[in-house]
Formats: C-alpha cells, structure tokens, sequence
C-alpha cells in the first residue's frame, strides 16, 4: 500500500489540524500515534501493490472524524468550574445575588420617597440598574471561581471541604406550613385581625382622626393622625384583613393547611404587596395635627411630619420586600409540592 | 469493563491497532477513539509502559502492562469477579 501525492497531502493536513486542537507537551506524539492507526487501517484496507487515492484517504478520514473530534477525546474535561467546586459556587452565586439585589432595591426605594417627583422613567432606570448590578456580581463571582478552579486543580481545598461536610444540626426544619396549624397562634391571629378591623373601621369612620388627651381639664378632642391619601386605602385594608381573618377561622375549624388555604394567603399577600407598592407613591401618610392643635410652637412641626413618613415609608419597603419574598417562597413551594 | 478489557491482553505487547483487533477477534468491540485515549490515560497512571518501535519500515507504539499494572489487573480481575457473582444471584433470584 502506497500513498500518492495527493493522497499523503491530504493526511498530512489533517494531522496538523487534529495537532492544533491538541495542547500540551504530547500533542506531536498523539497525532503520530493517529497518524500510526490510519495507515495501519489503510494497510488493512487496500492491498499492499495498491496505490491509495485522495477519495479513499478522504473516506478514511470521514470515518474518523472531525479533527476537533479526535483531539478531544485525548484532552482532560474542560470545564469552567468543576463539580468539586459548583456547589459551593451556587450557594456563594445566590446568597450574594440576593444580598445584592435587596440592597440596592431598598435604597432606591428610599430615594424614590425622599425624592417624590420620581417620574416613570427613573422607576425603570432603577430597575435596570439593578438588573446591571445582579448581573456583574454574578459574573465577578463566577471569574473569582473559575480562577480557584484553575489554580487549585489537583489540590486539596480544606475550606471547600468543610464546607461540602454534612452535618445533621444543617439539615432544613419541614416548612411550617407541612406542619399542623398552631391553634395558639392562629387564635391570637384572629385577635388581632378583630382588634385590626375595629380600629381601621374607626378611623374610616372619624376621617383619619384618633382622640388624644394632651390636656386632660378638657373634653376628648379628635386630631387628624391619617391623611386622606391613607383613608383612600383602608376600605381595601379591611377587606384584606377580613379574608386573612376568614382563612384563620378556616384554618382553626379544619385543623390543617390545604391547597385552598395556602393559595387563599398567597393572594391576600400579593395584594398586600401591591397595595404598599401603591401607598409608597401616596405620601404623605401620617400628619402631626395633634402637635399643632396643642400649640407646641417651638417645634418644628413640618420637618418632623416628613420624618415621620420617611420611616412609615422605609417600614412599608420593607415590609414589601419581605413579603414578596414570602410570597414568591411559598408559590415555589405550592407548584413544587402542591397540597391537597 | 473497557479498563479491564484492555488490560487484559496487555501482558504481552501489543500496539493500538492490534489491540483492537485481539479484542474484535474476542468479541469484545472497541473503537480506536476510546481505546487510544484510554492507553494514555493508564500511562499516565503508569500501570502501562510504551515505546516507540520501527516495526515493518513503520514506527508503532508498543504498550505492555508494568508492575503497576498487573497488580492493578490483578486487584480489578477479583473486584469483577464479586461484582459478577452478585449480580448473577440476583438475576437468578428473578427467574
């Protein structure tokens, strides 16, 4: 078996492709080893006084197979970053994306109070950068972990292996709500649902004004305490207190949590949730009338009112982040594991 | 199951090409992509040792099995012959 020109040419080349995939100090020796199984092959194939041809060659090396193929198969599994280090690189991913997205949520929702002449336009600014931020912090994460994988291939990382350790005091407490109902608990939730119904329907009923006793010589005396931007919601107030306060009873007559109750709370708190989101943009909330009404002229009454609706703001961020985070929580968990 | 296959037919001498064929000759089908990369992983575990020969006006890369090695064959040749005789039981349990 003999190789015409044509033939040797083509071989020639791909074994110079199948070397330029290779790397490392053994890539001459592979393709001289592949290039020692072809023509065994060829030998095989065609008889020794034959000449072969550049479309039998090229037979043999569709046979073969791509020289990037070929290469592979002799290279280590690349990967960015390997199984030892990947769930160390999620847990890390996850807890700094989230530290990260909340914080930054929270100040612009802050500075979207301080600065009430908020337009549209910067709600979407923010949200992009946001999305900007979430995103570079993911990759920076992930660089810093692939560079770990490279240089610490083939060695032993004590820290990661503490980490990946199992512990039995680290396994998850079951989800309260795979636990019976406490009656205890949904009881004073009731309690304070009446307790929430009753004062709500009192200052829907006096037009945000609640009595005050600065000076006890005189008659009870109403002071406004809620603005009428805070009145225009509590009519929605009751109704979510009303079905919390219903689900409650619910929960206390049958005794255990069921699709229909866990669904029933999934909306109430998205409601909840887009109600603050709409308060946020309703300030102010509170007014400090019972200061002025007292006649406290040495204080500066106005910046105190701000203050106060800068808090009351801070409090419903607040509560609006941790609720959506609950929420969305406990849809994962009803889609996951759906209750009966 | 491919490791011991290999290294089975590795005590005396053998190049690639040969290799697959004693073992297409025995039954057992093994392609050159998964074969040659498998003899070099196991040198570099130095159970096998290799050379370059000129054999038939052509060089060839002879492997044969070390030291290493054969205790090696020797270690997996038990370990399968267990894992077998496991499975056997339990595949007769099913009839």
């Amino acid at each position: 078996m003999k190789l015409n020109r044509s033939a040797r040419e083509l071989l020639d080349r791909y074994l110079l492709a199948v070397k330029r995939e290779l790397t490392g100090k053994q890539r001459v020796d592979i393709a001289a080893e592949i290039e020692s199984y072809l023509l065994d092959l060829l030998e095989e194939r065609f008889p020794e006084t034959e000449e072969v041809t550049k479309p039998q060659i090229e037979e043999i090396l569709q046979e073969m197979g791509a020289p990037r193929k070929v290469a592979a198969q002799y290279m280590p599994q690349r990967y960015l970053i390997g199984p030892r280090l990947f769930p160390v690189y999620f847990l890390v991913l996850k807890i700094a994306t989230a530290v990260v997205v909340c914080a930054l949520a929270l100040s612009f929702t802050i500075i979207s109070i301080i600065e009430t002449s908020t337009a549209w336009l910067e709600v979407l600014n923010y949200f992009g950068a946001i999305w900007k931020t979430a995103l570079s912090t993911a990759g920076s994460i992930t660089i810093v972990f692939a560079i770990i994988e490279r240089v610490s291939a083939g060695k032993e990382i004590k820290e990661i292996d503490e980490l990946q350790e199992f512990k039995i005091h680290d396994l998850p407490e079951l989800p309260a709500e795979e636990k019976e109902p406490s009656k205890i608990g949904t009881s004073i939730e009731i309690a304070l649902g009446i307790i929430g119904l009753a004062f709500f329907t009192y200052i829907n009923s006096t037009g945000g004004r609640l009595p005050h006793f600065f000076n006890p010589q005189t008659e009870m005396v109403l002071a406004r305490v809620f603005t009428d931007s805070f009145l225009r919601y509590v009519p929605l107030i009751l109704v979510l207190a009303g079905l919390e306060m219903t689900r409650n009873v619910m929960l206390l007559v049958q005794g255990y949590h069921s699709a229909l109750t866990n669904w029933w709370q999934i909306c109430t708190q998205g409601a909840h949730t887009v109600m603050m989101a709409f308060m946020l943009k309703s300030l102010p909330l509170i007014t400090l009338d019972v200061f002025r009404m007292v006649g406290a002229a040495d204080m500066d009454i106005a910046h105190l009112e701000s203050l106060a609706n800068t808090g009351i703001a801070i409090a419903i961020a607040v509560g609006m982040v941790i609720t959506t985070i609950d929420t969305l929580r406990k849809v994962i968990r009803e889609i996951r594991k759906p209750s009966a | 199951m491919i490791v011991l296959a290999a290294m089975s037919q590795l005590n005396q001498e053998q190049y690639g090409y040969s290799l697959i064929k004693s073992l297409k000759k025995k039954g057992f089908e093994v392609g050159q992509d998964t074969l040659y990369p498998l003899l070099r992983r196991l040198e570099q575990q130095e159970l096998l040792d290799s050379e370059w020969r000129v054999d038939d006006s052509r060089p060839r890369r002879y492997y044969t099995l070390n030291e290493t090695g054969k205790e090696m064959l020797r270690d997996l040749k038990a370990e399968w012959s267990e894992q077998e005789e496991i499975i056997r039981r339990l595949l007769d349990e099913t009839e």
